[in-house]
């Protein structure tokens, strides 16, 4: 049998005899060792008080995760280009994007990556309370601008805080974006032809974002098929 | 000997400062339960490797606000009294235990003159007065009409009852030495012997080597059982009974209860630290700037430390191993004890 110790790596040499006596004899063997045994259980529950904590201490300390460690989605809005391939990929329809074009003339300039910058990303927004971590819009994404973080910290006493926007953009920025590619759409449907059923106009002060997102994309994608929400 | 009568206009300081000492006593209680349950939690968590509460009362400050707010959310809760209860019974039963644990601290002295009466039949009174919880506990247990609380209250019954001699027997010898019942006797006993005056080997612990060692070991013990304390919780074991007597009470009841067990921790400490550690006196002469109730604290503190990290070392022990301990064992190394001291008092009075 392996020694006994401490917590502190005091080793127990009392060992229990196990020789039968008779009578009184035994009597008083079987006091004392009840009584000196106890002795050596408090040594070993009073070295634990001298020894590590296994308790980590959570709010305020943590255990270091891996650096690669998927916890929670974030977008780089910088790098977004607006495709919406992780609108459409979401399984539970958390992520809600409002993409518009800019008006004619206007250069957005280019991305961290070097790529053109095609649209206005006016509202982003992604209610982390619903995520269910599946990764797959960090697949779909064409320039890695959605990407899972270390973090995992979430605990919060209001559940709104967890409906994150992204986007760069102020509420009275986008209401001009909006608004101006609206314009302009409405004055290209006025001037050149009468509009078949003209598209319905972009004005939309919510970020409920379909209307404007059938433009950029008419040419390559099918069309709006994504029931967001 | 004259009789005190309450009533007698002469008599009216001593009756209010009785008044206000035990009002004293009753806070220093309530706090000492709060402190206590704090370091039983804290002590349980650091045998076992943990850190306890933590986060009550500030980050930083081990969680030294968690039993305020449990008495606070007790207080709060609602007072839920069974339908097949014996309603009257139910509601008075905490009060007795509690009236049982707060009527021995009339005799607990906290300093050489601090005391709320000084009985001279201290020790007698204490004993006695300590047995009548056995009563509200079975009322408790029986009027819970609850299968657990009865068989708890049974089994404390059982328990308090057979560990009342051992106890008796052990308080004894000092008693004997003393040639006094009263607790304020025994302590100046303990003040002079032998080598020195006011020297820590003059206490009764150490006075006639194996016998009032031993002694005090079996006091210590068998006061586990009185208080239902680990090993001898069988009455509120909770891995076979819910809680024991009181699983039927909530709120402020239960607090009661909760109360007058830490209060009964307090107590058995308190009467070891008097008849075998010397009470209120100090250790030496030097140390006797520090004032007596200081000493008397601390030295019960230690007593309810070892008390704590006991319930945290050793498993439950089980009913026959209970009554073997307590009549096999304890027993008769109390009458031994109690003949060999009877002798030595008798050969070597006072």
């Amino acid at each position: 049998m392996a020694q006994m110790r401490t917590a502190l790596g005091v080793p127990i040499s009392y060992k229990v005899s196990h020789k039968q006596h008779n009578g009184l004899i035994q009597w008083i063997v079987e006091v004392w060792e009840g009584f000196i045994t106890t002795l050596v259980g408090m040594k070993i529950t009073f070295s634990h008080f001298f020894v590590k904590r296994h308790t980590v201490q959570y709010p305020h300390e943590g255990i270091p995760i891996a650096a690669r460690s998927r916890q929670r989605i974030f977008v780089d809005i910088d790098l977004c280009g607006g495709c919406l391939q992780c609108n459409r990929i979401c399984p539970v329809g958390i992520i809600d994007i409002l993409a518009v074009k800019p008006v004619a003339g206007v250069d957005l300039g280019t991305r961290p990556n070097g790529k053109r910058r095609p649209l206005h990303m006016a509202n982003f927004t992604i209610d982390h309370s619903k995520c269910l971590y599946c990764g797959l819009c960090t697949t779909v994404c064409n320039d890695d601008a959605i990407y899972m973080i270390t973090d995992y910290h979430y605990t919060t006493t209001n559940k709104d805080s967890l409906f994150v926007n992204y986007s760069k953009y102020t509420p009275e920025e986008r209401d001009k974006v909006v608004a101006d590619a609206a314009a302009e759409k409405a004055a290209k449907a006025a001037a050149p032809k009468p509009a078949p059923a003209a598209p319905k106009p972009a004005v939309v002060a919510e970020p409920k974002p379909e209307p404007p997102k059938e433009e950029p994309f008419s040419e390559k994608c099918p069309g709006p098929d994504e029931g967001d929400q | 000997m004259e009789i005190f009568n309450p009533l007698a206009p002469y008599n009216l300081p001593i009756i209010i400062w009785q008044t206000v000492w035990m009002g004293m006593v009753l806070g220093f209680v309530i706090v000492f339960a709060l402190v206590a349950v704090w370091l039983e939690r804290k002590i349980s968590a650091y045998a076992q490797d943990r850190y306890g509460p933590m986060e009550t009362g500030g980050w930083g400050f081990h969680g030294w606000a968690q039993t305020l707010a449990d008495a606070l959310k007790l207080l709060l809760k609602e007072d839920i009294i069974p339908a097949l209860a014996d309603k009257r019974l139910f509601k008075l039963a905490p009060y007795i235990v509690f009236a049982g644990s707060l009527g021995v601290l009339a005799v607990i002295p906290f300093g050489a003159n601090l005391i709320g009466t000084d009985l001279n039949i201290g020790v007698y009174y204490a004993v006695a007065l300590s047995s009548t919880v056995v009563i509200g506990i079975l009322m408790a247990g029986w009027a819970s009409n609850n299968k657990w609380a009865l068989y708890g209250a049974m089994r404390s019954a059982a328990q308090i009852v057979s560990y009342e001699i051992p106890i008796s027997l052990s308080l004894m010898l000092p008693v004997m030495m003393a040639g006094s019942l009263s607790f304020i006797d025994i302590i100046e006993a303990q003040r002079v012997g032998f080598p020195g005056e006011g020297y820590f080997w003059n206490w009764y612990l150490f006075r006639v080597p194996p016998f009032t060692f031993i002694a005090f070991i079996i006091y210590f013990w068998a006061s586990l059982a009185e208080t239902n304390r680990t090993p001898f919780d069988i009455p509120e074991s909770e891995s076979e009974l819910v809680a024991g007597y009181h699983t039927e009470y909530t709120g402020i009841r239960f607090a009661m209860f909760f109360l007058a067990e830490y209060a009964n921790m307090f107590i058995v400490a308190a009467i070891a630290t008097t008849v075998f550690l010397g009470g209120p006196l100090a250790p030496a002469p030097w140390l006797n700037f520090i004032p007596g109730p200081i000493w008397m604290v601390l030295k019960a503190m230690v007593i309810v430390f070892v008390q704590i990290q006991l319930r945290w070392t050793l498993p439950r022990v089980r009913v026959d191993q209970l009554m073997h301990i307590c009549w096999k064992v304890f027993l008769p190394l109390a009458l031994l004890n109690f003949i060999a001291i009877a002798t030595v008092a008798m050969l070597w009075p006072k």
